[in-house]
């Protein structure tokens, strides 16, 4: 379906080539910290253990449409309950989820290893982020670590070193809070994640690791009551996402309270 | 050349039908500062309701700044700290069309609200002493905007400056179509508690009847505030506002629908951000924009 006007945008949102639904359960939630639904009920995924690529066969991914070619969301339909929450207000983020692990010790200060792996998709690593994903509780004592890295340039460059994260108490704790991390000067993008460094322990061993992912969409929740459509060009401020072939599509969330968010909606995606 | 003319074309370029596809632009701006050497951040300094907070030393995604801004210098797109684009090219120009922004935080896991303020940073200079009384020389050359209609000016504060609250006037060219020089800026307060801490901003009031500032020659305090510290003035064009009207709440900034409408970016902009907050978490920012270019 080609798009070259309004009323042929319209007619696609009306009626894209597939709607694909999700649905997300509780979650663990703080406030002001962006958690990771990839863990969370349903199309639960599990801690990855080994780095490894991520795939719309991975479980935790949406994958309820078929996996063609390159789609786009055109918009996000409310069917009896968009991008619910228990409580007013909150954002969601959608991202493609490229590589992940686990494993990483929280009461260690020495630099642990991430295996080696590379991105499956967007593969010049260019707005890729890294960020600091926990799985199980860790520590609640608050300290910084640093990410080693290879960065996006033409010929990427090994062994660069993140600014400071903070991590561990009210800096990320909880199973599913996830971190995004700051490179270092003029670096735009991550091609692979070498290894991470805490400075001091947070106390508690926990389980967390590194995941690389590409985002997405930016999206506002609705209250459980209310309904929602938002589109490309109202409500979406013209975000319009590309999802590549063999995307593994995950949510997070930011906590607007300690209170945990659900989420449930369609996708509108059109080939064009 | 240069607009989008209607819907139709609107729709045409975002699904990627016109001579250049959009831009989709992602930012990380965290709540950690960037101090001292590299990688070495710190935690945030609280912000204050109602109070300017220049996100310019946090640490970011794409990569931001590793120093402060040093001898004036007029950034641009290529300047660490920018948040990076790329410029248009064949005499077209480029528009930012939405605008979707979060405000979290990290270091004392709460939510904020409060307004962004997205800014094209024109000029800059650090290094000023809270302590000095004589004019301290500013200097430099827009590249941007450099009739200086709309341009403002403001402080920021990189390291403490003192606890005793002083007034700071700045001699500036203003932006009259014959533009005088020697102008004289209101009063406007700086050091003491609220505005001394790193990480704030202030706007400095013009003087009567101008509108904008096409150069600034110099920045007066007069009598010391007590602490050296290190503080700047800038010239800064402001873009757009985008309200995060509850805590934890997405912002949007919609340039179609919504008015004000479309705003160009200029090649070469250097953009920047500022929080007015409505409490002290600091900011963690996750956000988005689609630029245009026709």
């Amino acid at each position: 379906m080609a798009i070259t006007n309004l009323a042929d945008y319209k007619s696609a949102v009306a009626t894209p080539h597939q709607g694909v639904a999700f649905s997300k359960g509780t979650s663990t939630a703080r406030a002001g910290i962006w958690s990771s639904l990839f863990t969370v009920a349903f199309a639960t995924g599990a801690a990855p253990g080994a780095n490894a690529q991520c795939s719309y066969s991975t479980a935790g991914a949406i994958n309820g449409y078929i996996d063609a070619a390159t789609l786009n969301i055109l918009g996000v339909e409310s069917s009896g309950g968009f991008l619910s929450t228990t409580q007013t207000g909150g954002a969601f983020m959608l991202v493609d989820r490229l590589t992940h692990c686990s494993g990483l010790n929280a009461t260690l200060n020495t630099e642990q290893a991430i295996g080696s792996v590379s991105l499956p998709r967007y593969t010049s690593g260019v707005g890729v982020m890294a960020a600091i994903e926990v799985y199980t509780l860790i520590g609640g004592s608050t300290t910084t670590g640093t990410l080693k890295y290879n960065n996006a340039a033409g010929t990427p460059v090994a062994n660069l070193v993140s600014y400071q994260f903070g991590i561990g108490g009210n800096s990320g704790q909880q199973a599913q809070s996830i971190i995004p991390i700051g490179l270092a000067s003029g670096d735009n993008g991550v091609t692979k994640a070498q290894s991470v460094t805490l400075t001091a322990t947070t106390g508690t061993a926990g389980d967390f690791g590194v995941t690389l992912f590409k985002p997405l969409l930016l999206l506002n929740a609705a209250p459980f009551t209310d309904t929602k459509t938002v589109d490309m060009i109202v409500g979406m401020a013209c975000q319009c996402a590309a999802v590549q072939t063999s995307a593994c599509l995950t949510w997070l969330s930011l906590g607007y309270t300690t209170t945990a968010p659900s989420i449930t909606g369609v996708l509108k995606l059109v080939e064009f | 050349m240069g607009a989008i003319t209607n819907l139709d074309a609107l729709a045409l370029n975002l699904v990627g039908g016109d001579t250049v596809a959009p831009q989709r632009i992602w930012e990380m701006v965290s709540d950690r500062i960037v101090s001292g050497t590299a990688p070495t951040t710190s935690a945030p300094v609280a912000t204050l309701p109602g109070r300017l907070t220049s996100l310019w030393m946090n640490a970011t995604f794409p990569a931001g700044v590793s120093a402060t801004p040093g001898a004036v210098a007029a950034p641009t797109s290529a300047t660490a700290g920018s948040w990076p684009f790329t410029d248009p090219g064949g005499g077209r120009k480029l528009w930012l069309a939405g605008l979707s922004a979060t405000v979290g935080n990290y270091s004392a896991s709460a939510n904020t609200a409060g307004m962004l303020i997205l800014y094209d940073r024109l000029l800059h200079i650090s290094g000023l002493s809270g302590t000095s009384t004589s004019a301290q020389t500013v200097g430099g050359s827009l590249t941007r905007y450099t009739d200086g209609v709309g341009n403002w000016i403001m402080g920021e504060v990189y390291t403490q400056i003192g606890a005793t609250a002083r007034n700071l006037t700045c001699s500036y060219t203003n932006s009259a179509a014959s533009p005088a020089s020697g102008r004289t800026s209101m009063q406007t307060v700086i050091g003491g508690t609220s505005n001394r801490e790193a990480n704030r901003a202030f706007i400095v009031n013009l003087g009567q009847g101008d509108t904008g500032v096409s150069a600034v020659a110099s920045a007066t305090i007069g009598v010391s505030t007590g602490t050296a510290g290190d503080w700047g003035i800038n010239v800064i064009h402001p873009l757009c506002w985008v309200p995060i009207r509850y805590p934890g709440v997405l912002g949007i900034r919609d340039c179609v629908v919504t008015l004000p409408p479309v705003v160009e970016i200029k090649t070469g902009a250097c953009l920047a951000w500022l929080w007015l907050p409505t409490s002290t978490p600091a900011p963690h920012m996750m956000t988005t924009a689609v630029l245009v270019e026709r």
